[in-house]
């Protein structure tokens, strides 16, 4: 038996369409599976995400402009799925200071596989 | 027809009730598993900066009758790429962090692999930053004759890949 692309294909259109929009927050405590959302997320920042679909996998591009967030340290992020009920991931990074001409943008990959 | 899976079987001497385990055949489960791999995430900052172009709602760049149509100048640069579980994985499907000012391979967004002729090379961008430092990479190659040579730009490691042969740095 082996799992078809087709099927791998279908789960990644059932969490695609899932996806309802992207936010950051300014949390710095390391990111674990058993949370539940970002540490303090920022509203301004809950936005579309741009998403680019192929073969088993989907991109998600996360654009915070330049209008939003001025002055804020923003350290998280994360894909929101369920209409915004469920939080998909959390990413930290080392916090980033936003000017008010900076642009931030978040680009994530993921993949389905059968192993 | 002998069972390949018998040497999984517990058996018991024909003393008393007869062995019939030899009579079951097994079936040996071959799980398959569904990944969902959460990749890497790149974290870049678009700086704006000159006097052109327009942003709507900007404080500078979006005063009608001053500001210009279009985007104004700017510089993009990468504050972090975070890795979750540390480990980044190129699937090969997106060409995001394929350095195209060096890499001379064809990146295969089709067969998800770079090939690379006599003297070709592949370079990735950063692929680490910010968070966690790399601590080692795994390559698959699919080599045809010859050998080739991999270098993490940075350090002094680097391996040589010789057909037929194992190494690591």
């Amino acid at each position: 038996m082996v799992t078809l692309k087709t099927c791998l294909n279908r789960i990644r259109d059932l969490f695609n369409t899932d996806i309802y929009k992207c936010q950051a927050g300014t949390g710095t405590t390391a990111a674990m599976a058993s949370n539940t959302g970002l540490e303090t997320e920022d509203s301004n920042t809950l936005l579309d995400a741009t998403v680019v679909v192929t073969d088993k996998c989907v991109q998600v591009t996360h654009t915070i402009a330049s209008t939003i967030g001025e002055g804020e340290a923003y350290s998280e992020q994360e894909i929101q799925i369920n209409s915004g009920n469920t939080s998909a991931n959390r990413i930290v990074h080392t916090a980033l200071t936003k000017g008010a001409n900076d642009e931030y943008i978040y680009i994530t990959n993921v993949f389905f596989n059968s192993v | 027809m002998a069972n390949i899976y018998e040497l999984n079987q517990s058996t018991k001497d024909n003393i008393g009730t007869p062995d019939d385990t030899k009579s079951i055949i097994l079936v040996t489960v071959l799980p398959e598993y569904i990944n969902i791999e959460e990749g890497p995430t790149k974290v870049n900052k678009k700086t704006y900066s000159g006097a052109d172009g327009f942003i709507l709602n900007h404080a500078v760049y979006g005063v009608l009758g001053t500001a210009t149509l279009g985007e104004p100048t700017n510089t993009t640069t990468l504050h972090g790429v975070v890795n979750p579980k540390n480990t980044f994985h190129e699937h090969y499907r997106y060409t995001t962090y394929n350095d195209t000012t060096v890499t001379t391979g064809s990146f295969d967004t089709t067969n998800f692999c770079v090939e690379l002729d006599s003297n070709e090379i592949y370079q990735t961008l950063e692929i680490y930053k910010d968070v966690k430092p790399i601590f080692y990479a795994t390559t698959y190659v699919d080599l045809n004759g010859g050998s080739t040579t991999f270098i993490l730009s940075g350090t002094s490691k680097s391996v040589s890949i010789i057909e037929g042969k194992t190494q690591n740095v």
